[in-house]
């Protein structure tokens, strides 16, 4: 692993001037796509010294690591030219550069995201779970996209998978779910996740991994508590309106059991026992005592 | 199925400078590569993740990967793609996501003899990483 900050930060301006900015046409960089897009509101030299020093990067490893090769996302694609280039104008060599697809939906929209914040792969910031079920609930036409691009399943066998009937759907998202929590996570995380994420679909199971919320007992009124109060409690949503609301539209279902009445009391009882909520497609959080 | 064909097949290609030169070094084990990644976050995000698993591909084909970490470009900020200019960040948020990138790039790519470069020079001592990069891909990377 190199970082660029071991060669970049200690150069002197004037020496990399002459050095390689002898190499770059003003003009043809203008032409690139990233700058380009930039012409009307702006770009500041700061900016557009960047396809510079990604050059440089690569004429640098070039020539220190025997690097003859750089693989980028293809927004990528100006930025490593201009690094192919330097080293067929200063070196007299080749060196190749393949840019990589962007994994977008059946949209058109970046995939990777949830409701515009980042899936990480830190499992602080995105847990195991939640990776799970984001690959879990990709839509149908993404599936096997997603299972071509990202895991390590032979051709072969994927190939094999664009023939199964479509009833097997689900099957193959708990598959893209499962390998690709494998890679991340490791093997033992990828299982919790998947039994977890099952869990909540039939109502049973181990649902340990499942993020929690424990009523505490001063919210209980004769050993029970409406389940507005509850899901409010909970944060499932912001107010008892937005709660009842999610209700009446039948987004809320209990232990796999659509929720219509907004009068329904939870008692101690379930809360020991444990009661799993599911809101909308996605969110699901156990209430427990 | 050699790899340049596998990565066809699996639509991972989107433009190649030179398609044969390509083709012949990556399905000879002829490639020493590298993939940068920019340090604007304290952690990898599952773009990213694509990009790992693309090197580990190209590592299994016999290659080379050298994975970069840009400490140093992210304090100009890559305008790709963006309408508008990246907040900048300080020296000292991009160390902090540089060594959170690195500690989980390790789990990822194999490190050691043969395996991915490891720089020796700069801040980091690299060297003792390679038993903690050993624990997830060597595994089964082949899946179910």
């Amino acid at each position: 692993m190199v970082n660029n900050a071991d060669w970049l930060l200690n150069l002197n301006y004037v020496d990399m001037l002459r050095e390689v900015g002898t190499c770059f046409s003003v003009n043809n960089m203008l032409r690139a796509e990233c700058y380009k897009q930039r012409m009307e509101k702006g770009l500041s030299f700061l900016e557009f010294n960047y396809m510079i020093m990604q050059s440089y990067d690569f004429y640098y490893l070039y020539q220190h690591r025997g690097c003859n090769m750089q693989f980028g996302g293809d927004d990528q694609w100006s930025n490593m030219l201009g690094g192919t280039e330097l080293i067929r104008k200063k070196l007299g060599k080749d060196a190749y550069a393949m840019t990589i697809t962007l994994l977008t939906d059946s949209q058109g929209k970046k995939m990777g995201k949830t409701a515009g914040n980042a899936v990480w792969l830190d499992p602080n910031k995105t847990t195991p779970f939640e990776f799970y079920q984001y690959w879990r609930n990709v839509d149908d036409a993404d599936v096997m996209k997603c299972i071509r691009m990202l895991t390590f399943i032979p051709i072969e066998e994927i190939e094999e998978m664009e023939h199964w009937d479509l009833s097997r759907i689900n099957e193959k998202k708990e598959i893209l779910a499962f390998e690709l929590t494998k890679l991340v996570h490791g093997e033992e995380e990828a299982q919790k996740a998947q039994t977890a994420a099952r869990a909540l679909f039939t109502g049973s199971g181990d649902d340990a991994n499942m993020p929690s919320f424990a009523v505490p007992e001063t919210a209980l009124a004769d050993g029970k508590i409406n389940i507005v109060d509850m899901l409010l409690l909970g944060g499932i949503d912001k107010s008892k309106g937005k709660v009842r609301t999610l209700i009446e539209q039948g987004s809320i279902s209990l232990d796999g059991e659509r929720v219509s009445d907004t009068w329904m009391n939870i008692t101690a009882e379930q809360l020991k026992a444990g009661v799993k909520i599911r809101k909308g497609k996605k969110t699901y959080v156990k209430f427990t005592l | 199925m050699k790899i340049y064909e596998e990565l066809k097949a699996r639509g991972l290609i989107a433009q190649v400078t030179d398609e044969d030169e390509i083709r012949e070094l990556i399905n000879n084990g002829g490639a020493k590569f590298y993939i940068g990644f920019d340090c604007t976050a304290d952690s990898l995000t599952a773009g990213h993740f694509m990009a790992l698993t693309l090197m580990k591909r190209l590592q299994m084909a016999g290659n080379k990967p050298v994975p970069l970490i840009c400490g140093g470009t992210t304090m100009i900020g890559d305008p790709s793609g963006r309408t508008d200019m990246r907040r900048m960040l300080t020296k000292e948020d991009i160390d902090h996501n540089a060594e959170c990138f690195k500690r989980q790039m390790e789990r990822f790519i194999e490190f050691g003899e043969g395996k991915a470069e490891i720089a020796s020079s700069g801040r980091w001592n690299g060297s003792s990483s390679s038993a903690r990069a050993r624990r997830r891909w060597s595994t089964t990377p082949t899946g179910s």
